[in-house]
């Protein structure tokens, strides 16, 4: 198999709407990346279709920086033994305790996800009546459970919109950058959807469809400030799509520096 | 989706895009995103999902007054800095700017 692609970067985002957390390694299973999105922030009052509070409801969330206790897992223990195990075993999640969060607010005050301190903070801060939601099952995305984003496409539309785009504005994932004989141009993953991708030695996914975007990727991943133009020009000049979602087909880890094949 | 709040009678709105301002009829019985994707110099006008829910169509009323049917997006601060969805106006006044330009 000829690699079209390697893996720059890998993300998850202990807590939903808040800023993630960028690791070297880790498994990713049917349900997602290990750790990804395990806590939300639901309203209430929400709407039931989205009850999700995020920084689309008040821009300074995002600047909460969530973060696992003692590190948090990220590689199932023993995973080779799993694997090892013909035809291959789906291995022991690591239990809830071990994905314990603390967060630190952006004034620097730190409270664990679960505490009364911070549903009080949260609460008064927000002026929302908030609860704090453990997945128990599920990374609570939107979508799909896997986002890619190539650095590809963060370059061409930053050369559309004449401005440095960071691509921690598109919560991807996995940041992998397209290679070939001659530079790839952006947006190369749209014509990925539906081909199966091998990623390092283990993981294959399917890119599912174009990832339809909204108000996150205006929003400056360090300040919060909002551009909307970029929403704009992504609809205008994109269909309002930029990144793929994809559906895991073979679990295992993945690492920074894997490559990306077409099955 | 039925307003809760009837529109005036023969609204003409303005929207503003890439430095032209257009005049658009209102249709009745529609939000403004719908009146405008009926308006040939329109027909790119920002949008998505058109459910209150991305966000995309966002656009500054500069001028008049619009109700929202629903509104799954906007923060207090694009609220308070007089953002509106356009998928979900329906105008209140007869005088009315929209701007994608701010």
């Amino acid at each position: 198999m000829t690699a079209i692609g390697r893996i720059d970067a890998i993300w998850r985002y202990p807590v939903k709407g808040m800023r993630g957390e960028e690791v070297d390694s880790v498994f990713v299973g049917f349900g997602g990346v290990m750790g990804d999105r395990v806590y939300g922030v639901i309203k209430e009052d929400g709407e039931k279709a989205f009850p999700w509070f995020t920084a689309r409801d008040d821009e300074p969330f995002l600047l909460y920086r969530p973060r696992f206790k003692n590190d948090g897992p990220t590689i199932p223990d023993n995973l080779a033994d799993f694997e090892g195990l013909a035809p291959g075993i789906a291995p022991l999640f690591p239990s809830a305790e071990h994905f314990a969060v603390e967060v630190e607010t952006p004034e620097g005050d730190v409270f664990d996800i679960d505490s009364d301190d911070f549903l009080s903070h949260l609460r008064k801060r927000f002026d929302a009546p908030l609860k704090v939601h453990l997945s128990s099952g599920k990374s609570q995305v939107d979508c799909r459970p896997l986002s890619l984003f190539s650095s590809n496409t963060c370059k061409q539309l930053g050369s559309e919109l004449d401005m440095e785009v960071d691509i921690r504005r598109f919560r991807p994932n996995l940041m992998v950058t397209w290679h070939g004989e001659n530079d790839m141009p952006g947006f190369y993953e749209n014509t990925l959807v539906g081909k199966r991708l091998q990623v390092g030695d283990k993981v294959v996914f399917t890119p599912l469809e174009r990832d339809p975007r909204c108000k996150m990727v205006t929003l400056d991943p360090d300040t919060a400030a909002a551009a909307p133009k970029i929403l704009r020009h992504i609809s205008t000049k994109h269909e309002g799509y930029a990144g793929v979602y994809g559906a895991v087909l073979k679990e295992g880890a993945i690492k920074c520096g894997d490559e990306i094949s077409v099955v | 989706m039925m307003p809760e709040i009837a529109p005036p009678d023969a609204v003409e709105f303005s929207v503003r895009l890439d430095g032209v301002e257009t005049k658009v009829p209102y249709l009745p019985g529609t939000t403004l995103l719908d009146s405008m994707l009926a308006c040939p110099a329109l027909k790119d006008v920002p949008h998505s999902c058109r459910q209150g829910h991305c966000g995309t169509c966002m656009g500054l009323l500069v001028t008049g007054e619009v109700n929202m049917l629903c509104n799954l997006t906007l923060s207090k601060r694009d609220l308070a800095a007089g953002y509106v969805l356009a998928c979900q106006s329906i105008p209140l006044t007869k005088e009315i700017l929209l701007s994608y330009d701010d």
